[in-house]
């Protein structure tokens, strides 16, 4: 099936996601794992919602939509779309996409601020 | 208490993020009588900072807020992992945190590192379907002493939160 190469970075998370494949990108590693951080919350709540297989279809949709048509999958404005396209599947999805979009917004303000190193610190939830 | 068996953290309870989704409750719109409610329990307790706050899965989000400033009042939210309010979820109970730095967990919490919070007590904002959706919580820059008849006070206004909140219910079919 046609899925855009830089959108297999995303799956899974972790292994196939590495930082060889942002390397192009404009970011730092450290953003680059704020995101990666970020997109791993999300995908396993969904997974842990939906099912493996259920929430590995929606997540495959969600990148096709947010992802295509931009540089990278690594990038945050494509992380926001992934939430913004995850707020649109009601019930819990909704309710991840929400989180997301918190994320990359204090992802965004902290790293402007140069104080991203705060957004790996905080308790285990 | 209504609760999904498969989910033993109740922040990831799916019944609990059903219900804040059927509430509306990340919408972005001001709720003004939301905030009137908060307003009105930071004032009774004479205290500088105030939020309510909806846990959900992995992040909580302040649909009103009370005093906050800088970039997490510019997100209206944390991650989870910056979160006080996760621990009145999880409980079901009051939290009252006279001195955060003293608190064995709380002081590496990078909200009471970062943005100086020295008192912290939130109570459950509980609907009439036994979902705690998140906390009306209070926040001071000097530890403090909460009293039992301030908890009572924060109980009485997030009981009327709840109520305002749950007024949402079926807005989203309504919208749709």
């Amino acid at each position: 099936m046609p899925f855009p190469e830089y959108n297999v970075a995303f799956e899974p998370f972790g292994e196939s996601m590495s930082l060889a494949d942002c390397s192009s990108n404009d970011i730092s590693t450290q953003e680059l794992e704020a995101l990666t951080l970020a997109c791993r919350h999300a995908r396993e709540s969904l997974t842990a919602f939906l099912g493996q297989e259920e929430a590995d279809t929606y997540w495959r949709r969600v990148l096709e939509r947010a992802c295509v048509g931009t540089q990278s999958a690594c990038h945050p404005e494509c992380v926001q779309r992934i939430a913004d396209a995850l707020r649109e599947i009601p019930g819990p999805p909704a309710i991840v996409g929400a989180s997301l979009a918190i994320h990359v917004r204090s992802y965004r303000l902290l790293s402007s601020a140069n104080k991203l190193e705060t957004y790996f610190e905080g308790e285990a939830s | 208490m209504t609760s999904s068996p498969a989910f033993a953290d109740p922040v990831r309870d799916l019944h609990r993020l059903q219900e804040i989704y059927d509430l509306d409750l990340t919408s972005e719109e001001t709720d003004e009588g939301l905030q009137a409610i908060l307003e009105a329990a930071t004032t009774a307790l004479d205290i500088p900072v105030g939020l309510i706050s909806v846990v959900l899965d992995s992040a909580q989000y302040f649909p009103a807020m009370h005093g906050l400033s800088g970039w997490i009042a510019d997100v209206r939210g944390t991650p989870n992992q910056w979160s006080i309010c996760i621990r009145v979820v999880r409980s079901g109970e009051p939290l009252v945190v006279p001195e955060t730095h003293e608190h064995p967990q709380l002081c590496f919490n990078p909200i009471i590192l970062h943005d100086e919070v020295r008192a912290y007590a939130g109570v459950p904002l509980r609907t009439s379907r036994g979902h705690t959706l998140g906390s009306l919580c209070v926040l001071d820059v000097e530890p403090r002493e909460f009293s039992d008849e301030d908890i009572r006070t924060l109980e009485h206004w997030a009981d009327r939160a709840a109520a305002r909140l749950e007024e949402r219910r079926g807005r989203k079919r309504v919208g749709a």
